[in-house]
């Protein structure tokens, strides 16, 4: 659907996260929702250029979906030093996004 | 601000999207401004089969073939900004989350949303709009789908191949809406159950799960249904909240329009879903926009003739 944001799998996530503060978006295909969460994203990062963000398809990574119990797309999930620290489903307004970032 | 626009067009939903597609091949200089991401309603339709030119094609992939056109025209598209109010007086100022943007002429096509279920309830975690988003939370459990047109009977199908163990479909009417072909292909499914001239009443969290309690219309007897989540899809209402008493609208909130898509308001134009009329297709939507367009190209033309 996207292909601008970094697309991680079960095997790099740990990696990136733990050498990369950012934000994962998890979505699928033919998500209406997650197509708006990545313009979402790709917005908020233009009004915050330091923040990185990257996406996992759950249909392409099931698993990891299930470990992390993410059921509802889109998902995003903040990771600082390698932990998840915050997560929230559904369509957020850039400045709604920024503020959570920066909040966390 | 940023410079006058010839034309500010609401909603890049293919009313919006056909409007400009004509303003652009009429040299205007025109902005299409959209809340979330161009498509509208037909991103959410899995597979659109009376659209001419394709016998079966998904609703986002044919939006992103019309969109990429729009694109190649010129226009300038700023996705992810809602409209928030529009003042008519003069050159027409449309108030946007990003600022305040001006246009000689304003084409309104911001089609409509689902009408939320009509239920206060503290379980909305649990309530959803969207199968695709949401369905695989309920693999191996039961859900109830509330509305029996089309869209109720098309999304309990898409959430039976996705797993979910049952499906109730209820409706107010004491017949389905949705057509003869696609109630068959529901009852073929196996773990779709319906059931007409009822409705919820109460939603309650009791555990994992929720307690629904569902009144028959007729005796006025209820029951209890334990179940894990619930999809609505009881139909839509005009996005014309932001309007705010500037535009006529009918009393469901509908844009009142003339046979050339003029609001009471001259050189604001309304297209699509968003205004008063009997079909709401893709096609109908199509043909609004496009004499929306052509109105109000004209319009600007004789704006530019006046201020000369
Ligand atoms: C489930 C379902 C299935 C359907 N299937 C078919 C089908 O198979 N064939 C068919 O012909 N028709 C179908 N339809 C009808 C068809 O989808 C609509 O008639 C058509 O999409 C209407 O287009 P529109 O551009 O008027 O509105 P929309 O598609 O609703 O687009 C309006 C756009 O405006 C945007 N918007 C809203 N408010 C604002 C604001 N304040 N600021 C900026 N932007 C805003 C919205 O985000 C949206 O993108 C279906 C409808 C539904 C609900």
């Amino acid at each position: 659907m996207q292909a601008c944001a970094t697309v991680l799998t079960t095997e790099s996530i740990g990696t990136f996260t733990t050498t990369n503060d950012c934000l994962v978006l998890f979505h699928k295909s033919r998500c209406p929702n997650c197509k708006v969460m990545f313009k979402v994203l790709e917005k908020s990062q233009q009004q915050q250029p330091n923040m990185v963000f990257v996406s996992v398809s759950i249909e392409t990574e099931p698993d990891l979906a299930a470990e992390l119990e993410i059921g509802r797309v889109p998902t995003v999930v903040i990771y600082r030093n390698g932990k998840p620290v915050g997560k929230r489903s559904g369509v957020l307004r850039p400045a709604e996004l920024v503020a959570w970032y920066n909040n966390s | 601000m940023a410079a006058c626009r010839d034309i500010i067009i609401v909603g890049g939903g293919i009313a919006g999207m056909t409007a400009a597609i004509y303003a652009a091949r009429a040299n205007m200089d025109v902005l299409l401004l959209e809340k979330d991401t161009c498509g509208g309603l037909a991103n959410e339709t899995r597979a659109v089969e009376n659209f001419p030119s394709y016998s079966t094609i998904g609703g986002m992939e044919l939006m992103e073939r019309i969109r990429d056109q729009v694109i190649g025209l010129g226009v300038v598209i700023e996705e992810i900004n809602r409209v928030d109010g529009l003042i008519t007086e003069g050159l027409k100022r449309v108030m946007t989350e990003e600022g305040e943007v001006e246009a000689r002429a304003v084409i309104l096509s911001t089609g409509r949303k689902p009408i939320p279920l009509p239920v206060g309830t503290e379980w909305q975690e649990n309530i959803h709009y969207c199968s695709v988003c949401d369905g695989l939370l309920y693999q191996g459990k039961d859900v109830i789908v509330v509305g029996g047109g089309n869209s109720g009977f098309d999304e309990s199908l898409y959430l039976a191949e996705l797993g979910v163990r049952s499906i109730q479909i209820l409706e107010m009417m004491d017949r389905f809406p949705a057509d003869e072909t696609t109630r068959r292909k529901a009852n073929a499914a196996g773990v779709i159950k319906t059931r007409t001239g009822c409705r919820i009443i109460d939603v309650q969290p009791t555990g994992n799960r929720g307690e629904v309690i569902v009144e028959n219309l007729k005796s006025g007897k209820t029951e209890t249904v334990f179940i894990d989540g619930i999809f609505v899809f009881i139909g839509q209402k005009p996005n014309t909240g932001f309007l705010a008493g500037n535009i006529r609208l009918d009393d469901n909130g509908y844009v009142l329009v003339d046979q050339r898509m003029r609001t009471n308001v001259p050189g604001v134009f309304a297209a699509g879903d968003v205004v008063t009329k009997e079909y709401r297709q893709l096609t109908t939507a199509m043909s609004d926009g496009t004499v929306a367009a052509l109105e109000a190209c004209q319009y600007v033309r004789e704006w530019k003739k006046d201020h000369v």
